[in-house]
């Protein structure tokens, strides 16, 4: 298949599907609103009663930002950790999802509520079992970086370069994007071989598809890219409008909390797109050759 | 052999002078000798007492990294009080060892360390040693400090004359005095046993501590620099000219009217002449050395030094000197932000847009030092708040007028400015994060470290004594800067600056004390101020003033309760808003609270205490203002916000 007939059946599948979006939204919605209930009641505590919150929906008050950042100093310290945990149940119900969703996109006749919940159910445990390992690997990954960074820091300590300390640390860093870019393959090719194959070892699947991804490189990392790009245009997208919509009167936030939802549908959009792709991908590239060669036989007349 | 020297230095004295006569000729395009002597304006001549005079012949050699040096200094004695010892700040010892009261902060790996290799001390012609005093009990070995025994007394009005010969390593830098590292380029500040201050009678002279400064006395600097021939020399003063030989350049700086003298020298320095015309038409000369790579800024620096210049000009005093010279440091080098007399260093990053104020407020700070230290030359070692915290407060207004309020920024890759905040970042991936243009207030910052640090310690507090980094930063950068800025608010611009021009003019060329700026406020207010001083200064109190409620009690009637919740006590203005009119009301806010009752017929909207903010200190603003509606706008579209980012944080998480 060429890139763009996987482009182009990808995005159809993605259509075809488009109704188990609301699920990731709703997820990630939910996800979103129980982390913004703390900061919600530490906002409506300090500016209710206020005059500062009328100031505030006209103006930045930075004074105001560090002061609540201050007065909520213990609050705010423990949101990091909150963060974390709900994270780590969003990745969790995400592997539900996710199950479903590579189950139906694999088998395009099944695209009911019912089968999307059983892919989900039958593949949760093995898809958890990769996201520990795979969780793993980002842990090294990260260790990578620090240790390149700190690597960057020793050399650059003597050297009067300011200009090649700023490339190597951009470098650093875009290695370090290339690097959760590459992970990222790995954990989704390795989802799909685990329900497409139906398989349940998955340190075995996932050596399998970093040797698959390894031949097949150049085809793989150019969708995920051109997917990526689709996705960053509906970012420009966003700002772009964004910019038009007035910040006063205050009901124009409306509008703008509708453009930024439109923002996380698409970018989960986008989400399920990596998925459709790369199963086409992977199907291509696994499906097994059959000779058709055209066997002459001998015609009894 | 010494007449030898001398006469060489009489013969160097008149062919420089000569020399130098046309190059400022050219610079300036006016004769400095009208209005300039010795680097100083002969109107300001008279108010110098000049108790300390040096003379320098320095050779840098940088195969050894070291500079040989012949000090002479003459001492005089214009107190009431005899002297039979002199003390000296040998500072350079700071880096001796990690036994050091400097090292208690900053370690020093061996290519930091170094100390004095004194061979001579002459005082009046006789030989005689250091002895080592050490101040402070944890630290027995520091050695930055050390008296001479004079064997006689030295009466009032009599001097002294101290000759010293020594070597000095200059060490990779740690802080401030250092060479950098991957280019040659040597910073050399706290490099010369320096006198103390003889004061009352008894000698103040504190060892070198690793976030404070010096205090020392006025006097005239000379000082003769050899270089090697691809050195240039940026220095303390004025240059009275240079003496080109086949392998070494000599170059000769002069100043009077100064206490310290620093002086900075490199083969890879690119130098721009500027100059600045005061408002009376005379000329003052900006010398710039800046790193190559960082010529881009070399607008942005003079921009930023001829504004800051014009603004102390117009709202503070003259700046009396014939030069100002502004050394860029490179990165290695750990010396960028400090000041000498004429002379400050600055750096700036690789990317810096206008908006972010840097390296502007950098150049501004280190430049207001010229006043608040240079000239107020406070003892910073006991009063860092009188030039740090007034520098902070002057820089602050210097990027107000001229730069308008600065943008908020967060970096990627270590260098490149994203505007907005970054509220949670991952491995440097920020991870919840806006992407706008945030205004800040020039204040915001010294508000950000006040936060920190609430209670340890006060700005009246001896800043050597302070408990800690955290502390001294508090109590002699953010809340000076922020007492001045409330201080400024509650009299006004005008009068605010009239009292800095009055402080200025009384005090300088001498050593103010905190009491002497309070002194002028007073006099300025009528002892109106004594509560402010009381609170803000002397102590550490916290300010809080609440609305706790607005009600309606019957027809037309309302009750306002405002309550004092800090013990910091601060008068405040309360305004309560009716549709149609603001009803002004004014609390001297000592008691712990207070009760308005008033009546109006028309709808009462709300009530705020201290509406133009003048308290920067009440820790917290929203409760300063009550609502009679509640209002939950502002809590919800700051929560959506809030909301939408953790959306795509979720997403950004969620692609493992």
């Amino acid at each position: 298949m060429t890139v763009k007939e996987i482009l182009t059946l990808g995005a159809r599948t993605v259509y075809y599907n488009k109704k188990f979006v609301i699920l990731f939204w709703g997820m990630n919605a939910a996800g979103a609103l129980i982390l913004t209930l703390p900061i919600y009641y530490i906002l409506a505590d300090n500016l209710n009663n206020s005059i500062l919150g009328y100031k505030l929906l006209n103006e930045y008050d930075f004074s105001w930002l560090l002061q609540i950042k201050f007065l909520y100093a213990k609050n705010i310290g423990q949101f990091p950790y909150l963060l974390y945990v709900l994270t780590g149940i969003y990745l969790l119900v995400q592997n539900f999802f996710v199950g479903g969703l590579i189950a139906v996109f694999h088998n395009p006749q099944k695209n009911h509520i019912v089968d999307f919940f059983y892919g989900g159910v039958k593949y949760w445990l093995r898809l958890t079992r990769l996201l520990l390992i795979v969780l793993v690997l980002f842990y090294l990954a990260f260790k990578l970086n620090d240790i390149f960074g700190n690597l960057i820091t020793w050399y650059y300590a003597g050297v009067e370069n300011a200009m090649g300390d700023f490339l190597t640390r951009s470098f650093r860093y875009v290695f370090l994007l290339f690097l959760i870019g590459v992970l990222m393959i790995f954990s989704d090719y390795t989802k799909i071989s685990l329900v497409v194959n139906d398989r349940t070892k998955v340190l075995k699947e996932l050596l399998e598809v970093i040797k698959l991804t390894s031949v097949n490189f150049y085809k793989i990392f150019t969708v995920f890219v051109i997917v990526a790009l689709i996705g960053g245009l509906g970012a420009v997208v966003y700002n772009l409008l964004g910019i038009l919509i007035p910040a006063k009167p205050y009901y124009y936030l409306i509008l703008l909390f509708v453009l930024r939802q439109m923002l996380i549908i698409f970018r989960l959009l986008i989400k399920m797109l990596f998925y459709s792709t790369e199963i086409l991908i992977y199907k291509d590239l696994t499906a097994k050759v059959i000779n058709v060669q055209p066997e002459e036989k001998e015609v009894i007349t | 052999m010494k007449f030898f020297t001398l006469s060489v230095l009489l013969v160097l004295y008149f062919a420089l002078g000569l020399v130098n006569n046309e190059l400022e000729k050219e610079i300036t395009g006016q004769n400095i000798e009208k209005y300039y002597s010795g680097g100083l304006l002969k109107t300001e001549i008279d108010k110098v007492k000049n108790i300390a005079d040096y003379l320098f012949k320095v050779d840098l050699e940088p195969e050894t990294h070291s500079i040989k040096v012949d000090e002479k200094i003459v001492w005089r004695n214009k107190s009431r009080f005899s002297a039979n010892e002199i003390y000296f700040h040998l500072y350079a010892n700071a880096y001796k060892s990690n036994n050091t009261v400097f090292s208690g902060y900053y370690k020093l790996a061996p290519e930091n360390r170094t100390e004095f290799q004194i061979s001579k001390i002459l005082v009046n012609g006789t030989k005689k040693e250091f002895i080592y005093v050490s101040k402070n009990k944890n630290y027995p070995q520091d050695s930055t400090v050390a008296k001479i025994m004079l064997g006689k007394e030295i009466n009032p009005d009599d001097s002294v004359i101290v000759e010293i010969q020594y070597r000095l390593k200059i060490p990779v830098s740690v802080k401030r005095f250092g060479r950098a590292k991957g280019v040659n380029f040597y910073f050399v500040s706290q490099w010369f046993p320096k006198v103390g201050v003889f004061e009352n009678g008894k000698w103040i002279c504190e060892p070198y501590y690793p976030y404070l400064n010096f205090y020392s006395d006025f006097g005239r600097y000379e000082a003769v620099i050899s270089v090697p021939k691809n050195y240039k020399v940026a220095a303390t003063g004025t240059e009275e000219g240079i003496t080109f030989s086949a392998k070494r350049n000599i170059f000769r700086f002069v100043q009077n009217g100064v206490h310290d003298f620093a002086w900075a020298a490199s083969d890879n320095f690119l130098y721009r002449k500027e100059k600045f015309t005061r408002r009376n038409g005379t000329v003052i000369r900006l010398d710039f050395f800046i790193q190559p790579g960082r010529i881009k800024y070399f607008e942005r620096y003079k921009n930023a030094v001829k504004n800051s210049l014009r603004f102390f000009e117009e709202n503070i005093g003259e700046y009396p000197y014939q030069t100002l010279t502004m050394v860029d440091v490179p990165r290695t080098s750990a010396s960028s932000g400090m000041e000498y007399p004429t002379l400050f260093t600055v750096s700036a990053p690789l990317i810096s847009p206008i908006e972010t104020h840097s390296p502007e407020k950098l150049v501004a700070h280190e430049f207001s030092h010229q006043y608040f230290q240079g000239i107020l030359a406070n003892n910073e070692v006991y009063e860092a708040w009188l030039d740090e915290g007034f520098a902070s407060y002057a820089a602050s207004k210097i990027m107000e007028k001229y730069y308008g309020k600065g943008l908020l920024t967060f970096k990627l890759a270590g260098y490149y400015p994203v505007y907005g905040i970054n509220f949670l970042s991952y491995n440097e991936i920020p991870v919840i994060y806006s992407i706008e243009k945030i205004p800040y207030n020039e204040y915001d910052r010294s508000l950000s470290v006040y936060y920190k640090n609430l209670t340890l310690g006060s700005i009246a507090d001896t800043s050597c004594k302070l408990p800690g980094r955290l502390s001294y930063r508090v109590n002699s950068y953010a809340k000076p800067e922020l007492m001045l800025y409330s201080l400024e608010r509650i009299l006004g611009s005008e009068k605010m600056f009239g009292i800095l021009r009055d402080y200025f003019n009384k005090y300088k060329f001498k050593h103010p004390k905190g009491a002497d700026f309070i002194r002028v406020v007073q006099s300025h207010t009528g002892g109106g101020l004594t509560w402010f001083f009381e609170n803000v200064y002397g102590k550490s109190a916290l300010f809080d003033y609440k609305i706790k409620y607005l009600k309606k009690t019957k027809k037309d009637s309302y009750k306002l309760f405002c309550e004092r919740i800090g013990d910091g006590v601060f008068p405040v203005d309360v305004f309560i808003y009716t549709s149609k009119d603001t009803l002004r009301k004014f609390w001297d806010g000592r008691a712990r609270w207070k009760i308005f009752e008033f009546s109006t017929h028309e709808k009462v909207l709300g009530a705020e205490i201290d509406p133009y903010r003048k308290n920067l200190f009440d820790l917290n603003f929203a409760n300063n203002s009550f609502l009679l509606s509640t209002s939950y706008s502002a809590s919800l579209a700051l929560s959506a916000n809030w909301y939408f980012w953790l959306q795509n944080a979720l997403i950004n998480f969620g692609g493992i």
